[in-house]
């Protein structure tokens, strides 16, 4: 599965209150007819985390397989964007 | 070149190609046709020594285009310019055509190419197009060389404009970018850069705002190589990854500026991306492996993940921990525990889950993960098949789970189901209280303390909570069944004790819930049981007409009657029902499925009703019952351990039936052997056995496949293993002899000791001491158990499957065979 945190587009801290707007949120995006995959994976996402209880079982017992999306996101998540310098710019386009 | 004298190796190949025996211009043509371009331009140009045709030139002309297209798509630029310029002076072409430009790009001579522009002239279309194509070298080139393009050149007077808009952008000035851009007239070399500030100004904010203004630029633009990172940095999730290893340099190192990565990280980027392009699943140790060796400066994201996946390598904890630093003594056996869940380490699993719950009981914020970590465990070691969900120590981690969280509603009705299954009805009511005390209004829990307190016969504790539930769920239609049927168990117990007016109340009670007509039945049956007058006689007769007559209706006026207490054989006389003939299929079919229904408390009073209808269900083997018919009437009597039954109506479904289903032969020498068949079965019925294995196999039919498996191989075999892997088992103990048999015991139960113990000792030793147990089978086994002790140690070895005798088929006990009249189940395996 993966990461139901992702999935749902909320932060590792987040509430109930939180991950449940998430979800209504995500599931009123994807209604079923319209993207049944997406609604799947976002239930299963909300099953996952909907209570403390739930989010604890999460955190001791999953044993899902890694993607590269969670790879990427464990090393990126403190990357803020920014813009470039003028100079880096120039460079891509042909400036020596 | 080479003088006179001296040939050289291009030469000689050309000449002798001229030399060949085709025609020169159709060697040419061929050498230009198979793409061999140099030869081709050697051979064109041979030609054109002897005579220049406008179609030598032009075979000429694209043997040089073809060579210089081969040189540049090899990055040698500078060498294709030379064959570019060598066909525009030998050919007459235009030097400005095709690729040239791309070339000059290409090979870095901006200033050539800028020079170019100056020699096309403005504004013939040639010299707009080259404008268009120069406005990224115009962009970047230094004074000096922008000093050759005409002041006039769009090139030259839109240029501030742009460099002005990329510094805004650079800066993040959002209302001057748009101001810059907005001076950059539509028409501008520079347009395709216009719309890609304007969509890189936009990352983040309007990600499809800026996607739809990157798709309107051409591949072919100037910009294209910028173009390109625009493209990617919209990219979400990591595909953006796989796009970053398409681009140079340069362009990697924008994108990975843009998406904000750390200098010291893009190395890492770079191998996740690497990672990503496989596309193939991601290891976990692959994961581990790369994190903990680029740990440094890491986030705390990076450990989380690490420490998620560490299961998968929990040979690197030491690692982890010199890079992300300790973990809790806690975290690290929960840690272990899913290492062991991944190898199957079953001893490692109960180990380590344990010592984490008992590590994090002890933290005060942590009680919560001591109660998940009991119920996990529960949920993988319960029912498995070394721990049945009614082992103790399985029970007690949920009850010890509920003291850390005891608001875990889902628990509470696990715990009674539990119990209640197990009989253990104290227990179960202990369970219902806390529950009730914690959810007092909860329809889940309230349901459980209905079907508590009926197994219990505690009739007037459920209705009312039945009627507690119903005002929390009036629509419910079990409970209203529960509510009927605990008055009919009432009525029961007050027709046993002979208080006929209060039996009849109930039963006034339950028909106002009763909603099924069968169940209306049985009411009309116990209020004819509940007297002994006419009119009572008349209710009976009445009840056993709605029962459907006969055999149904005998089998509920006996199961009633001894339910309270009354003389099954009177009563079946007072109902008017003498059995005799046989009973069709339906009948047979309806009783077998009316026991289904009933509980395994129930199971005593129903082998006392078998008692009284096995002769009669035994007449009735040969009826035409469907096969799904003779199937369920087989199931049940398995269920009800009704070996005659069983046996009879199995050699019927296989009499005569070449292609017989091969779950009846499965009934047959079950019903035949029991649990013993593996020692007991003929060769023959072996081969059987086996063809029946195959059938059922080939059929798909997978639950067959594994009863008859299970009815092949040694009760005693450890999973996995065999009967000789069991006895070398207990060949190497080296334990006292009655701590070996209580091993036995907790391996295989009592019934097992009970079992091998029938195998080898004497009659005369086992029947009494079956006496004295009085029908109580642990205590039976407790009995064999101290007297087999006594016994010397290397009886082990007859008692174990390996050495045991090969017995024959022991002689049915008389009772269950009396009644099997028919011969057929004789015939059925005779070898």
């Amino acid at each position: 599965m993966i990461d139901p945190y992702r999935t749902l587009g909320v932060d590792a801290t987040a509430g109930d209150e939180t991950i449940r707007a998430a979800y209504l949120a995500a599931i009123r995006e994807s209604p079923p007819e319209r993207d049944r995959a997406r609604f799947e994976s976002v239930r299963q996402a909300y099953e996952a985390i909907s209570d403390h209880r739930r989010r604890l079982a999460h955190e001791l017992f999953d044993r899902s397989a890694p993607t590269i999306d969670d790879l990427l996101c464990a090393v990126d998540s403190d990357f803020e964007p920014r813009r470039p310098t003028e100079r880096r710019l120039l460079r891509v386009l042909g400036a020596k | 070149m080479s003088g006179n004298n001296s040939i050289s190796p291009r030469s000689a190949r050309a000449n002798a190609a001229v030399g060949s025996p085709l025609a020169p211009e159709s060697r040419a043509r061929q050498a230009l046709d198979a793409k061999r371009f140099r030869e081709a331009v050697e051979l064109y140009k041979g030609l054109l020594k002897q005579e220049r045709r406008p179609e030598r030139v032009d075979g000429l002309a694209e043997s040089y285009a073809g060579r210089g297209r081969e040189l540049a798509a090899k990055g040698m630029f500078a060498e294709a310019l030379v064959v570019w310029r060598n066909r525009a002076s030998l050919c007459g072409r235009p030097l400005v055509d095709g690729p040239y430009l791309d070339w000059l790009l290409g090979a870095g001579e901006h200033d050539g190419a800028l020079r170019l522009l100056a020699a096309v002239g403005d504004p013939s279309p040639t010299g707009a197009d080259l404008e268009a194509r120069l406005a990224a070298v115009a962009l970047t080139a230094p004074d000096s060389a922008l000093a050759q393009v005409p002041l006039e050149s769009p090139l030259r007077r839109h240029r501030p404009a742009v460099l002005a808009a990329l510094a805004a952008y650079c800066r993040g000035d959002q209302s001057d970018l748009d101001e810059r851009l907005r001076a950059i007239p539509f028409r501008s070399p520079y347009r395709d850069l216009r719309l890609i500030l304007k969509s890189l100004s936009l990352l983040g904010d309007d990600t499809a705002q800026a996607a739809e203004l990157i798709a309107r630029i051409g591949h072919d633009s100037p910009f294209e190589r910028l173009a390109a990172v625009a493209r990617a940095a919209i990219l979400t999730g990591s595909a953006w990854l796989v796009a970053l290893l398409d681009l140079d340099d340069e362009g990697r190192q924008l994108l990975l500026d843009l998406k904000g990565c750390p200098e010291n990280r893009r190395s890492l980027l770079l191998e996740v991306a690497e990672l990503a392009r496989t596309a193939t699943p991601l290891q976990p140790a692959t994961v581990v492996n790369l994190l903990l060796r680029r740990s440094r400066g890491l986030p705390a994201t990076a450990a989380k993940l690490c420490r998620r996946l560490l299961p998968f390598a929990a040979k690197r904890l030491e690692d982890y921990r010199n890079a992300f630093g300790s973990l809790t003594e806690a975290e690290r056996e929960s840690l272990l525990a899913r290492g062991a869940e991944t190898t199957n380490d079953e001893h490692g699993i109960g180990r380590h889950w344990l010592r984490a719950a008992a590590l994090y009981s002890q933290r005060e914020a942590a009680p919560l993960q001591a109660a998940l970590i009991l119920r996990h465990l529960f949920e993988i070691v319960a029912g498995s098949g070394d721990m049945p969900d009614s082992d103790s120590e399985c029970i007690t981690w949920l009850e010890r789970s509920l003291e850390f969280d005891p608001d875990d509603r889902a628990t509470h009705l696990k715990l009674i189901r539990i119990h209640r299954q197990n009989n253990e009805l104290r227990a179960a009511r202990a369970s219902v209280d806390t529950a009730l005390a914690r959810f007092p209004n909860d329809p889940a829990v309230l349901l459980e303390a209905v079907e508590t307190a009926l197994a219990g016969n505690a009739f007037k504790k459920a209705v009312a909570l039945a009627k507690r539930l119903l005002e929390l769920d009036p629509i419910n239609s079990r409970v209203r069944a529960l509510i009927g049927q605990a008055h009919l168990a009432h009525a029961r117990k007050q027709i046993r004790s002979r208080r006929t007016e209060a039996a009849c109340k109930e039963l006034a009670l339950a028909e106002e819930w009763l909603t099924v007509a069968h169940e209306r039945s049985i009411a009309k049956l116990l209020r004819g049981l509940s007297a002994r007058t006419p009119q009572a006689d008349a209710l009976l007769r009445e009840a056993a007409s709605e029962l459907g007559g006969q055999l149904s209706a005998a089998f509920h006026l006996l199961l009633e009657s001894l339910r309270v207490g009354d003389d099954a054989a009177g009563v079946l006389r007072r109902a008017g029902i003498a059995l005799s003939g046989t009973s069709t299929p339906r009948e047979v079919a309806a009783v077998m499925h009316a026991s289904n229904a009933l509980a395994a408390a129930d199971k005593r009073k129903l082998q006392a009703v078998f008692d009284t209808l096995r002769a009669q269900l035994l007449r009735s083997v040969n009826g035409a019952f469907s096969e799904s018919e003779r199937i369920a009437v087989c199931e049940a009597a398995l269920r009800w351990n009704e070996s005659g039954l069983l046996r009879a109506y199995a050699d019927a479904g296989l009499k005569g039936v070449p292609a017989a289903r091969p779950i009846f032969v499965y009934f047959a020498i079950f019903g035949r052997y029991g649990d013993a068949a593996h020692w007991r079965m003929s060769d023959h019925e072996r081969r059987t056995v086996e063809a029946a294995l195959a059938k059922a196999e080939q059929d798909g039919d997978q639950r067959t496949v594994l009863r008859i498996r299970e009815l092949s191989q040694s009760p005693r075999a450890f999973p996995g293993e065999d009967a000789d892997d069991a006895s070398d088992f207990l060949d190497d103990l080296s334990l006292p002899p009655r701590a070996v048999f209580e091993l036995l015991i907790a391996m295989g139960g009592h019934e097992e000791l009970i079992r091998m113990a029938r195998e080898v000792v004497p009659a005369s030793v086992f029947r009494p001491l079956e006496r004295v147990a009085g029908g109580n089978r642990k205590k039976l086994a407790e009995l064999l158990l101290a007297r087999l002790a006594e016994l010397d140690p290397s009886f082990l070895d007859a008692v174990t499957p390996r050495e045991v005798p090969v017995t024959k088929p022991r002689a049915p006990s008389p009772r269950r065979e009396r009644p099997v009249v028919d011969d057929r189940q004789k015939g059925l395996f005779d070898d």
